[in-house]
């Protein structure tokens, strides 16, 4: 071993690249640093929600904030929401009326709302993008100008009389059809579904349905659909995310506690107990509420990113 | 006069065929009668509630009416002179949207953009995995990000402080004080929204060919001219979208605020959104409707000034690169 002769000098040539590849590495390695910094901070507040979630309210103010619960985790505030829990545990919830609260009822209001508004719109903005994708008839260019144009409509123009007149002329309060109806069809669905079916189906594909007699509404369900069902899904979340996380109109229309939504629920909960939030509860009620869309979010990941990507870019 | 009336037969040849064009045309319309009916349901709906509550709105605008049986009494100007001349809180609220639009639209595109370039690097590993955590504050609600960010920033029991404190640094009164409560707002709102963006100036990140900074690099551009000679200009039309969009989202920003300081303190974090919600509120409907077309008319204008700003900028790069 001590025959080993200290190291020769590398060549000079080859010095260059070598010192330029740990640069390199130096570099990508502070990249992955900056990324992992920032994926801690975007990911921190969904940790500290379920944490908190799971200590009750004394151990919260006590010693909070704790990255792990001193006393393991607990499923008080859970049960507590589900109606599960036991006296004792309604009696030290601080909230005596806490079972006058139906939890499971408000996400299953909230889900009804926005499946059929999913349904509804995906539906109507898929045949609606369908024939300004692949139709030709008089007038197609101004009615699509038209459209893209009332994009640019700013919502608090007529908020208010939009408000008294589903809520007051049609007597909708208390009811889900504002957050059907009215958008029905939307500019920004019509809009992104053309691009969608523009960029996918092959004008030779409908022409030859057309030839061999179908009906255009069978063209649509039979042959568009299918193929378009990555768009629609697309158009399906974004409209989801969207009516599940509504505040503003449900604020206004909704005042029945059976019909609350859980948004509604949730910020009615905090501005009741502004002074102490119960925070183990209204974390647990977040985390049930976020559960949904978590779920929806991971399966559909790759389509709804690729469509957030590539619809501004086309727009 | 009577001769040209009674000589309909020099003018006849047009007639028919004008006729015949219109008739042509309906009939043209007719066979597409199912492309029509298609489309359709859009028209209605922005008819009945589009249309139909903006010519109302402007009627109820014009009038003082409390709701319900009451009747509705024409007070002209009044609502518009009286919320632009005495009302205790617009003229905050314009100045506090004005501030939060004027430093979040820039430090949020900026940042937004510079992670962009960053999960743009070409040998990357992972980039979908970080993209994805970035983009997952999408899924939450306004509601859920105010419950959880005003525990974050509680003076006492909250995370920030006690981070701030390790470090050795005093605690700040996030909610309390007036800089540090639309500091909460511009970390709650770059928290929730950087991810879309994120995701948007990606894609057209990757859009650009790489071609061309391949060939500004063999022509001895370094990292920086060519982010600001070939990122930047190539980027224009989506900023100018985003730029448009964020706007009309920062004004009509409400759900948020209204949890996380609900305008405190004193009224230093009221929005204009929140101001006409609170008209809505003590049923104030004429005031309300009046302040909806403020609102609409500060839009436009800021419209306006940044597509004007934008297009300036745009000739002026234009000329230098020439």
């Amino acid at each position: 071993m001590a025959a080993v002769t200290p190291i020769a000098p590398a060549p000079v040539p080859a010095r260059t690249p070598n010192r330029s590849r740990l640069a390199g590495l130096a570099r990508y390695g502070l990249l992955y640093l900056i990324l992992a910094v920032l994926a801690v901070v975007f990911l921190f507040p969904f940790y500290s929600m379920l944490i908190g979630s799971l200590m009750p309210k004394d151990e919260l103010f006590r010693s909070y904030p704790q990255l792990w619960p001193p006393h393991g985790p607990q499923l008080t505030a859970y049960k507590l929401l589900l109606q599960l829990a036991s006296p004792e545990e309604v009696k030290g919830s601080g909230l005596q009326n806490i079972n006058s609260y139906n939890f499971p009822r408000y996400i299953f209001n909230t889900l009804l709302i926005a499946a059929v508004a999913v349904t509804l719109q995906v539906f109507f903005n898929t045949l609606a993008g369908y024939t300004f994708a692949k139709r030709n008839f008089p007038f197609k260019n101004q009615l699509f100008s038209f459209i893209m144009a009332t994009l640019l409509l700013p919502t608090a123009i007529n908020f208010v009389p939009f408000y008294l007149q589903v809520a007051v002329t049609f007597g909708w309060r208390d009811t889900y059809l504002p957050f059907w109806i009215p958008s029905l069809a939307t500019a920004f669905g019509i809009f992104l579904m053309r691009q969608f079916i523009t960029s996918t189906i092959p004008d030779e594909l409908v022409d030859s349905a057309t030839i061999d007699g179908a009906s255009q509404l069978t063209i649509v369900i039979r042959i568009v659909m299918p193929i378009m069902a990555g768009g629609m899904v697309v158009l399906g979340i974004l409209t989801f995310v969207g009516v599940y996380n509504e505040f503003i109109l449900t604020n206004l229309i909704i005042s029945k506690p059976d019909l609350r939504t859980v948004q509604l629920f949730l910020a009615n909960f905090k501005a009741a107990t502004i002074r102490a939030p119960l925070y183990d509860l209204l974390f647990a009620g977040s985390v049930m509420a976020t559960i949904p869309l978590l779920v929806i979010f991971f399966v559909f990941q790759r389509k709804l990113v690729e469509g957030v990507m590539s619809g501004a870019i086309k727009g | 006069m009577a001769q040209i009336i009674q000589s309909p037969g020099a003018y006849s040849p047009p007639k028919p065929a004008l006729a015949t064009r219109g008739r042509s045309l309906l009939k043209e319309m007719w066979k597409h009668r199912v492309d029509y009916v298609f489309i359709a349901p859009f028209f209605i709906v922005f008819a009945i509630f589009g249309v139909y509550p903006m010519v109302w709105g402007l009627r109820l605008s014009l009038s003082r009416w409390p709701g319900g049986q009451k009747p509705m009494t024409w007070v002209g100007l009044d609502n518009y002179a009286g919320l632009l001349a005495s009302d205790p809180l617009l003229g905050k609220a314009f100045a506090n949207t004005l501030m939060l639009l004027g430093w979040i639209l820039p430090t949020g595109l900026a940042f937004a953009l510079v992670v962009a370039v960053l999960l743009n690097a070409r040998r990357l590993k992972g980039r979908g995995i970080f993209r994805t955590i970035y983009f997952l504050p999408f899924v939450t609600s306004g509601v859920i990000v105010a419950i959880v960010f005003s525990q974050f920033l509680d003076k006492d029991y909250g995370w920030v402080n006690l981070l701030l404190g390790k470090i050795g640094l005093a605690p700040v009164p996030w909610l309390v004080e007036t800089v540090p409560a639309q500091l909460s707002i511009t970390m709650l709102l770059h928290w929730m929204g950087s991810g879309t963006n994120i995701l948007i100036f990606l894609g057209a990140l990757q859009a650009i060919d790489r071609e061309l900074y391949e060939a500004a690099e063999i022509d001895g551009a370094n990292a920086i001219q060519s982010f600001f000679r070939i990122t930047l200009p190539m980027l224009r039309p989506v900023l100018l979208f985003m730029i448009i969009t964020a706007t009309i989202g920062l004004i009509n920003l409400y759900a948020q605020v209204k949890l996380l300081t609900n305008g405190r303190p004193e009224n230093n974090t009221v929005t204009m959104f929140m101001r006409m919600m609170d008209l809505v509120a003590s049923n104030r409907f004429g005031e309300g409707a009046a302040l909806g077309f403020i609102i609409g008319a500060v839009i436009l204008v800021i419209t306006f000034v940044q597509l004007r700003l934008l297009r300036n900028w745009w000739t002026i790069e234009g000329n230098l690169s020439k």
